[in-house]
């Protein structure tokens, strides 16, 4: 059986469905019977799962001010 | 509605042909892109100053787009070549040894602790801004060379081979870097996000 180590090197690919069919059913195996990686790889999903949700810091006024400005000069540029 | 800019080239290929290939609107650039953009170049570059620079260089190139490659990728090829030659030319580069996020395993490779599972189900966390604030925090505490793969791919969702060709780097080491960012991350979130102990 794997270690827990060496699950956790192979999380990526698990993670993604592309470990070869083998070495998943290694993954497999040892989450059936290891509490503390069952929470490891739920914990590692849940933080892509978070970081796919960040709305980002919003566009500061005087920069929305700016981009109105440039964009409003390539529109006469273009006429 | 009105196109941002138009392309000069009469578009000659199926592929400039395409829809994704034509600039947007004015508003879909305005409500969409361009804060894409600031948060992209924000969270490599970890303040604000330098993210208002580098937007202002990426719009100013907007005239520029040719249509040759789907607007979004361009623009994101664009963001992040200004936003690495804006690091470069502050030589704020890393010095110090990366953090090793697999010292948590003893030698026989079990873990030096019992791992507790998180207490919030993620959609609870998605709506707060507390969990927000703590996730950009973690973020920007990641060394400079995960950060740059971990926003690209999973912030901003990109691709793995679009990665690999904006920083130049083999699959492998976006791999590596993606895998090792995340493992880190967790490893910061975790005091805050797990059960507690009765």
């Amino acid at each position: 059986m794997i270690t827990c180590r060496e699950l956790a090197e192979q999380l990526l690919d698990f993670a993604a469905g592309q470990l070869p069919l083998g070495q998943q059913e290694h993954v497999e195996q040892h989450l059936r019977s290891c509490s503390s990686c069952a929470a490891y790889l739920e914990s590692y999903q849940m933080t892509i799962h978070l970081s796919r949700q960040l709305p980002g810091p919003p566009l500061p006024p005087n920069l929305a001010r700016q981009l109105r400005a440039l964009l409003m000069s390539f529109d006469d540029q273009t006429r | 509605m009105e196109e941002l800019i138009r392309v000069r080239s009469t578009p000659n290929s199926t592929e400039e042909q395409d829809p994704a290939h034509r600039p947007p609107t004015q508003e879909k650039l305005f409500d969409d892109y361009a804060p894409r953009v600031y948060h992209l170049a924000h969270r490599l570059l970890g303040n604000a100053t330098d993210a208002e620079d580098v937007f202002l260089q990426v719009i100013r190139k907007l005239p520029t787009f040719r249509g040759k490659a789907a607007f979004s990728t361009w623009l994101y090829r664009v963001a992040v070549n200004a936003t690495l030659a804006s690091r470069h030319k502050r030589a704020l580069r890393e010095v110090a040894p990366l953090p090793e996020p697999l010292e948590d395993f003893h030698e026989d490779g079990h873990h030096r602790a019992p791992v507790r599972r998180w207490m919030n189900r993620p959609n609870h966390l998605a709506l707060d801004r507390d969990a927000h604030q703590l996730m950009e925090k973690a973020i920007a505490g990641l060394p400079e060379s995960y950060r740059d793969v971990y926003v690209l791919a999973d912030v901003e969702g990109l691709p793995n081979p679009e990665v690999t060709e904006m920083l130049g780097l083999s699959v492998a080491a976006v791999k590596s870097r993606l895998h090792r960012a995340r493992l880190l991350l967790r490893k910061t979130l975790a005091p805050y996000f797990e059960e507690q102990t009765a």
